[in-house]
């Protein structure tokens, strides 16, 4: 792992990720696309607004799949100093916050032809639009900063607090959604019980891989760009002291 | 024990001579609160039921407002470049540091709460809001005091910090509006009030160990 940390030796192996992981991203979507929107049946309550959902699911399993990893970075970061973990937080966060915001949209736009309202202030929902926050803190904060090494860890050590506090924070919103509103809208039945037929899964799936690869494709892309800004930055405080 | 004292002594006096927050903060909770009758109407019984979580969040804001200057003073006068040097655990300055600025920021606060309770109508004994106001106070200083030490190199500080610090906060105001909700329903409120001091035994150690840190890092 620590080789890694030297960005040329990280770039001759980011190269075949990024074609990789291209070319999957791209087979992946379309195929996950033909399948939710074509080949996979409609739901028989919900119709063909069902079909938001192979969006709305692998959008919010990627933001906190995101924050996941952006944490593991964090503590790599604040442990071993370790220089790539620093721009990959301040890389994946951005991205982690339009998935949130594409879940929290996507959510919206189902939640209105489903239960007639665009929002409820219901536990899962209010959880992903905290996360959203901590993902807004975390660009914020990282880049507050003068000097972008500091910034990272300032990042690094916020995104550790946040993770703390993340689970405190969503089973603290699942308890007051409990007191004050009885489970009224909240049926997610989609998910639970009876479980979710074959003919949805495997479209849900692909488009989860695919959002996945075209996750990693961004944050590579991301990843390039903080390595050539440091270097510019580099070079700029070697022009000025010479 | 006794760098403990001299810590807290200093920062009280501080506060004290430069003009004492621990006058103009419950000024302006009472402000926040006085807000909520102007603009929601003045009839008492919507007033009283939506009061615990009135008052939460007006706690909540008032101690989010002194927090930026918690550490910036002593890192820019070079407090803290000192102690750094001293072979006393700075973690041990943030602790002196964070319940002196509970007594003159936060207990405050908790002081005039069951009078702002009485003018919203929320009936419920002074020693429960209490309860439920002294742990929440503590909490807000002690994760509010993470997000302080976050910004202090950072730009445009005061507004990072209302964006670092409130969705931190956010289980404090539901637990502690929680078990104000229940005890005013009468029914038995234990269990959230419960939450916040148990997260004040978790937060207690564990806070200045970070905030230490924090300070370390900023300083390096």
């Amino acid at each position: 792992m620590h080789k890694y940390a030297n960005p040329k030796k990280y770039k001759a192996l980011s190269k075949y990720i990024l074609t990789a992981s291209l070319g999957l991203a791209l087979a992946l979507l379309g195929w996950g696309l033909y399948l939710a929107l074509i080949a996979s049946p409609p739901d028989y309550q919900q119709s063909e607004t069902v079909r938001i959902m192979y969006i709305h699911v692998p959008a919010a399993w990627l933001s906190m799949f995101i924050y996941a990893s952006m944490t593991v970075a964090a503590i790599v970061l604040t442990i071993w100093r370790h220089t790539l973990a620093g721009f990959y937080i301040r890389a994946a966060a951005p991205i982690g916050a339009c998935f949130t915001a594409a879940c929290l949209i996507s959510g919206a736009l189902w939640g209105q032809p489903t239960w007639g309202t665009w929002w409820v202030w219901d536990a899962r929902l209010t959880s992903v639009l905290i996360l959203f926050f901590l993902y807004l803190g975390a660009i914020a904060l990282s880049n507050a900063y003068d000097n972008p090494d500091k910034g990272n860890q300032a990042t690094a050590w916020l995104v550790i607090v946040g993770s703390v506090n993340l689970p405190i924070i969503k089973f603290s919103v699942d308890w007051w959604n409990t007191l004050h509103q009885p489970a009224s809208l909240t049926s997610f039945s989609r998910m639970a019980a009876p479980g979710i037929h074959h003919d949805m899964l495997v479209p849900l799936l692909v488009m989860a891989g695919g959002f996945l690869c075209l996750y990693v494709v961004l944050v590579i892309l991301r990843l390039d760009n903080e390595i050539a800004a440091r270097k510019i930055h580099v070079l700029r405080l070697k022009a000025i002291n010479g | 024990m006794n760098y403990f004292a001299a810590i807290l002594r200093r920062d009280i006096k501080m506060d004290f001579r430069h003009g004492g927050q621990f006058l103009f903060l419950p000024a302006f909770f009472l402000l926040i609160v006085t807000l909520f009758p102007l603009g929601l109407g003045a009839d008492p019984e919507p007033l009283r039921k939506t009061a615990p979580g009135l008052l939460m969040i007006a706690a909540l804001l008032a101690s989010l407002l002194p927090l930026e200057k918690l550490y910036a003073d002593d890192l820019k006068d070079g407090t803290i470049d000192l102690l750094l040097l001293s072979p006393q655990p700075l973690s041990l300055y943030v602790a002196a540091k964070t319940l002196a600025h509970w007594m003159v920021a936060g207990l405050p606060l908790v002081i005039v709460v069951p009078a702002l309770a009485a003018m919203l109508g929320l009936a419920i004994p002074p020693t429960h809001i209490l309860a439920v106001f002294v742990p929440a106070t503590i909490l807000f200083v002690l994760v509010g005091q993470i997000a302080a030490a976050l910004i202090l190199n950072a730009r445009r500080g005061s507004v990072l910090l209302a964006l670092l610090a409130v969705p931190l906060y956010i289980p404090v105001l539901i637990f502690g509006s929680g078990a104000l909700d229940l005890m005013q329903a009468g029914l038995p409120a234990k269990g959230p009030a419960l939450f916040l001091w148990a997260g004040l035994a978790f937060a207690l150690p564990v806070t200045p160990l970070v905030t230490a840190k924090l300070l370390r890092m900023q300083m390096d």
